[in-house]
């Protein structure tokens, strides 16, 4: 592959605004502007001082860098006039902003965050700083499990989905509770409801006279009820009182009084929302209660006022309004009891009713106050409750999983391995060697803990730390060369479980690792696939995987596919079940057809070709070939602009949502907080959750978007 | 179940802004069900077929070909016939444990030598068996994973009903009220078996009932317009602000309204089929199982919905005593014990499931509608979920199919068996739901995960065999 065009290679050309104006109009302005806006995008903002004309130039500057536009190679500009223009945008760019500070609409899918161009959030000051809207954000399918599991009730379900795509699956614009998801949190709630209630059972004392066993009513509190419910009472039917205070909610025939409701209402809402209901809600309550006592059964009544709090929107929706105090004009803080569901459940799948409590105490007021509550619960500060702790991190490992999505090679259909192996001409004894992709998926969780117990430099740890256990190897390997072979595997990148989850069912998946290389680790994007494109590697058992690959070469596919093939072949080193090989089996033609049994097909080793590169990153340093995987993942870990894709992808997990420019000033802390640590998981989690943008709410009404 | 299931899958489409793909996966849905219904409504006004019916019966522990192989077939699995096998089945006699489907003969036809290898039935497929995909981890585990929808979903789209399908489970405890188990309306959702009678019947026929359930209906209705007032009480107390999680979470409230109208439109038609049976309530296998198949025939028969799953299998490794049949060996343990032994316990168990199918059938042949029955434009299809044996390996599939989906399919009175595993002519079970899909007018080109065992062969296509 020739290298053209990497403009800050070059000694750049001098620039000012006029030579600015005049390359722009000669090399983009053809496709860029008025009605054509290849590629979505449109040069006409850079007429304004605006957040979006920096964002168009922070895009030109990218692509400049990158030196893949236009997108005919004899069409790009001269590399020093492009070095020069990078520098007149880039300092531009680090020009302070005069303007108003508006929020500035991106879109909202996962898939869609590198849209926004590194260089509006990173290379020198950015800002200001823009707080997002206030939100509601739906609970997870697992927050909305474990915080109703606490029930204990079997067969409660799940009544919330997730996107299927890979990446990052919670997103808080993605999701809003659907008909069907109301239909089984009404399921759900009855049987909760029923749970609670069991231990609450109707008892006749005439015809089984009464033990010592408390019942409800009472004698004293027969004297209250109306001459009708005594006329009941003679019957002999009372409710089990149990050690609950439902039991007065469970005579058919005898309604609760106020007081009674009350402290049944009380507790069904601290229980589900971790508070008592406002005045408002309860009147509402008593109502429905009285509504419904009129179908003449008052357990009915009382069962429908105990599901009520289960239906609520606080039950399944986080609220992150802002209720806090002002912070700056316009802006507002969450209040500490929004801080407390927030970062509880950014941290675990439930709330923190500890993190609660201190809310509750009044605290969580400032960013230094959350950064300590955070980093206490990071580092399990809890001598007495050291598990809990531990439990409470579970959505860090949670990120990784999403991120590398190494957890879905379980997912990844493929033939039984002895049927693989039998094709090729190979009996192996599953004992000896077997396909196990969830003990792939341990073995990389335990890794990351491994690095994450550590806690530094952990992005270079994740990508180029020696493997704690040895991968599989192809049963045809010599001892010698599984030896090597297994030295030479680092980081995640090269463990089974990503190369698995990365694969397709009868082949290695090279276009889709290219891909996550390319969007998690440069920050750079694919287009969506055409809808015209058929993208199919063609079969044919005679030619290995990287010669049918060959395919994409053509003009219309490559045209986004060097984006993604030749960060993919340096993963070749295994097969599609992840085992070390040395060569690639392939069909051999001569022979196949000398074999005596016809049916049977002979293979022979193909070589091996690991070799790839790295193109039009966006950093120039990083361009280049790679002979293998290793050379290419530690080139990568020693990346400045990997460090801080690494962190926007921090950002949207912990956050939810995508980053906008407005977000700069956070991810640069955060950068930051991660560079002085010594590359500090926690310290960067910390930053990010007592950032401004986690923690502040831009009002609304004071600030008018800007597109 | 869910009376009201989610219809669509939560994938986020591609290229919409995000009130069109919050209300594009919320709202639209509602409608897309209701209108076909409505439709069929008018049809039936106008005086046109009824609509076409489809019922999934599952047994646990496997329906053995020699439970099921008429008496007079010469017939051995290892070999399998070079040929079809297809003979009328009025010239053969059934055998004993089938018996109870006799005077059904002429209406039914028994199917083998399809295969779902790649569902890996040993001990129960899961969703493989309606979905034809590997549903479980290995052929040992008992976690089931919905890797996508399963074939009475793919049927429901074309058979709309104010209910897509209605599952009804048997679970061997009683207390189970909800299970997943074999069906799934998409990927990672899975449609709950209801495994309570009573529950069921609450949910299908609550609007109709009297008495207690009558009362409980008409509670959750109260409950559901204060959810709305609620919301709404939230929804004014917050500042100016995008409020669409909100919007769109009362018009979840609004849509169930509307669909309780939709019901409340037939309800005379649902009244008149409610199921009158005293045993919603009983903690007995047999009661429930009973009750269950009522239950369906009155869903089909009201026309709250056209697809039903009956799963009496509940799940891998969820075995079942049938105490009260006199069988006091678990399921488990029968299908791990061999020949006479085994038969001695597992023939009263498969005469009852055929009595099942049997009562179900009567139950629809009972019920005028047009210028036939119910049953006539029903499919009902017997099978187990673990394939051929308790340790399935699905290299076949044996089934029993009654009825012939209103003239759809060619399956009156016949015996049918494909040619061995992975031998030319050989037929898979996506085939067969394929034929399903096209006999109710969906055209696809495939159904279910290929196995990757019969790439030499030709397995695409629907089973010309059957349909009309």
């Amino acid at each position: 592959m020739p290298l053209f065009g990497r403009a800050d290679i070059h000694t750049p050309a001098k620039a000012d605004a006029k030579f600015v104006g005049s390359f722009l109009e000669t090399n983009c302005m053809s496709c860029h502007s008025g009605k054509r806006k290849e590629g979505d995008f449109s040069m006409d903002a850079l007429k304004f001082d605006h957040i979006a004309g920096r964002v168009a130039y922070a895009s030109i500057l990218e692509r400049l860098r990158a030196g893949d536009m236009p997108p005919s190679v004899k069409d790009r500009p001269d590399p020093a006039e492009a070095a020069g223009v990078v520098q007149w945008i880039a300092l531009q760019l680090d020009t302070p902003f005069k303007g108003p500070a508006l929020p500035f609409a991106v879109k909202e899918k996962p898939v869609d965050g590198n849209r926004l161009p590194h260089a509006i959030l990173f290379g020198g000051p950015r800002g200001p700083s823009v707080p997002p809207a206030p939100r509601l954000w739906r609970l997870s399918p697992s927050a909305y499990k474990k915080s109703f599991s606490e029930f204990k009730v079997q067969g409660l379900q799940q009544p919330f989905g997730l996107h299927q795509d890979a990446g990052f699956k919670d997103f808080s614009s993605l999701y809003a509770p659907d008909e069907g998801a109301t239909n089984l949190l009404l399921t759900n709630a009855e049987q909760i409801v029923n749970a609670l209630v069991k231990p609450h059972a109707i008892v006749n004392i005439v015809a089984n006279p009464a033990g010592k066993e408390p019942l409800w009513p009472s004698e004293a509190r027969i004297k209250t009820a109306t001459p009708e419910e005594r006329k009941h009472l003679e019957k002999g039917d009372r409710v089990r009182q149990g050690n609950g205070v439902f039991a007065p909610l469970m005579h058919p025939k005898v309604a609760a009084n106020r007081e009674e409701l009350v402290r049944a209402l009380n507790k069904q809402y601290l229980a589900i929302v971790s508070r008592t209901p406002n005045a408002k809600e309860l009147e509402s309550l008593l109502d429905l209660y009285k509504d419904a006592a009129k179908e003449g059964d008052y357990s009915l009544a009382g069962k429908a006022i105990l599901m009520a709090p289960l239906m609520t929107p606080e039950a399944i929706l986080r609220f992150e309004i802002g209720l806090g105090a002002e912070v700056r004009p316009g802006v507002r803080m969450l209040s500490p009891r929004e801080t407390a569901f927030a970062i509880g459940l950014a941290l675990s799948d439930h709330r923190d009713l500890e993190l609660l409590s201190v809310a509750a105490k009044g605290k969580l007021t400032t960013r230094e106050e959350v950064a300590a509550a955070v980093r206490h619960i990071l580092d399990g500060n809890n001598p007495k409750k050291p598990k809990q702790a531990k439990k409470s991190n579970s959505r860090v490992l949670g990120f990784f999983r999403e991120y590398f999505d190494y957890y879905r090679a379980p997912e990844v259909f493929k033939d039984p391995l002895k049927d693989y192996l039998k094709q090729l001409g190979f009996k192996v004894d599953p004992k000896q060697l077997n396909f196990n992709p969830r003990r792939y998926v341990s073995d990389t969780d335990g890794f990351i803990q491994n690095i994450l117990s550590q806690d530094r430099d952990v992005l270079k740890q994740l990508l180029t730390k020696p493997a704690l256990s040895k991968s599989q190897v192809f049963p045809s390997i010599s001892k010698a060369d599984a030896a090597k072979a297994q030295a030479e595997q680092i980081g995640i990148l090269m463990q089974q479980s990503w190369l698995v989850a990365w694969s397709a069912g009868t082949d290695n998946d090279i276009v889709r690792r290219g891909r996550w290389v390319r969007e998690k680790l440069l920050g750079g994007r694919v287009p969506d696939l055409p809808i015209d494109a058929a993208a199919m590697v063609p079969e044919d058992p005679h030619r290995t995987l990287r010669e049918r690959q060959m395919v994409t070469r053509a003009k219309a596919c490559w045209k986004c596919h060097y984006r993604m093939d030749d960060l993919g072949t340096p993963f070749e080193h295994v097969n599609h079940y992840g085992f070390v090989r040395t060569s690639e089996p392939v069909v051999d033609s001569e022979a196949t057809k000398s074999a005596t049994n016809k049916k049977q097909k002979i293979y022979r080793g193909a070589p091996l070709d690991t070799t790839g590169s790295i193109l039009h990153s966006g950093d120039p340093k990083l361009d280049g070939p790679v002979k293998d995987a290793p050379e290419m993942l530690r080139r990568l870990a020693e990346s400045e602009r990997v460090r801080q894709v690494f962190i926007r992808h921090a950002f949207r997990f912990f956050l939810g949502r995508n980053e906008t420019p407005g977000d700069a000033p956070t991810l640069q802390e955060a950068d930051r907080a991660y560079l002085e640590s010594g590359g500090s998981f926690k310290a960067l989690v910390v930053s990010l959750l007592s950032s401004e943008s986690f923690l502040y709410r831009t009002v609304p009404s004071l600030a008018k978007e800007t597109k | 179940m869910n009376i009201f299931p989610d219809p669509l899958n939560m994938v986020t489409p591609g290229q919409l802004d995000r009130r069109s793909v919050l209300k594009g996966i919320t709202l639209g849905a509602g409608a897309v069900v209701l209108q076909p219904f409505l439709n069929s409504l008018e049809a039936q006004a106008a005086g046109e077929a009824p609509p076409k019916r489809v019922v999934f019966l599952f047994e646990s522990n496997g329906l053995y070909r020699r439970h099921i192989l008429p008496r007079g077939i010469e017939s051995n699995r290892r070999v399998g016939p070079a040929q079809v096998i297809d003979r009328p089945l009025a010239d053969l006699e059934l055998p004993e444990p089938i018996a109870p489907l006799a005077p059904f003969k002429n209406r039914m036809a028994i199917l083998l030598g399809m295969s779902c290898k790649n569902a890996m039935p040993n001990h129960g497929a899961a969703y493989g068996a309606l979905g034809c995909y590997p549903a479980r981890d290995n052929a040992n585990g008992t976690n089931a994973f919905a890797h996508g929808q399963t074939i009475d979903h793919a049927l429901a789209q074309s058979l709309t009903g104010i209910v897509p399908v209605v599952g009804l489970g048997v679970d061997a405890s009683p207390n189970t009220v909800f299970k997943n188990t074999v069906s799934a309306s998409a990927r990672r959702r899975p449609l709950p078996m209801v495994c309570q009678p009573d529950v069921a019947f609450q949910m299908l026929f609550g609007s109709v009932a009297e008495g207690n359930a009558g009362r409980a209906f008409n509670v959750r209705n109260r409950l559901l317009d204060w959810a709305r007032s609620d919301i709404r009480r939230v929804r004014s107390a917050l500042p100016a602000m995008d409020r669409e999680q909100l919007d769109i979470y009362l018009d979840t409230f609004e849509q169930m309204r509307t669909r309780q109208d939709r019901v409340d439109a037939i309800r005379d038609q649902v009244r008149a089929n409610r199921p009158a049976i005293d045993r919603f309530n009983s903690v007995r296998q047999t009661d429930r199982f009973e009750a269950q198949c009522a239950l369906a025939a009155s869903a089909l028969a009201s026309r709250l919905t056209n697809v039903v799953v009956l799963d009496g299998s509940c799940g891998p490794h969820a075995y079942k005593t049938w105490a009260e049949l006199g069988i006091n060996v678990d399921g488990h343990s029968i299908g791990h014990s061999l020949g006479e032994t085994q038969d001695q316990s597992a023939i009263p168990i498969r005469r009852y499931h055929a009595q099942r199918v049997a009562d179900l059938a009567n139950r629809l042949a009972a019920i005028r509608e047009g210028n036939g029955t119910l049953l006539d434009s029903t499919l009902i299809v017997y099978m187990s979920d673990s394939a051929e044996s308790h340790h399935g390996q699905g290299t076949e599939w044996p089934m029993i199919l009654i009825g012939n989906l209103g003239g759809r399919l060619r399956t009156a009175g016949r015996f049918l068996e494909f040619p061995h595993y992975n031998t030319n002519g050989h037929r898979t079970l996506g085939q067969f739901y394929l034929s399903l899909l096209h006999a109710v007018g969906d055209r696809r080109e495939r159904f279910g995960e290929p196995d990757s065992g019969l790439r030499d062969i030709n397995t695409t296509g629907p089973l010309t065999e059957i349909l009309a």
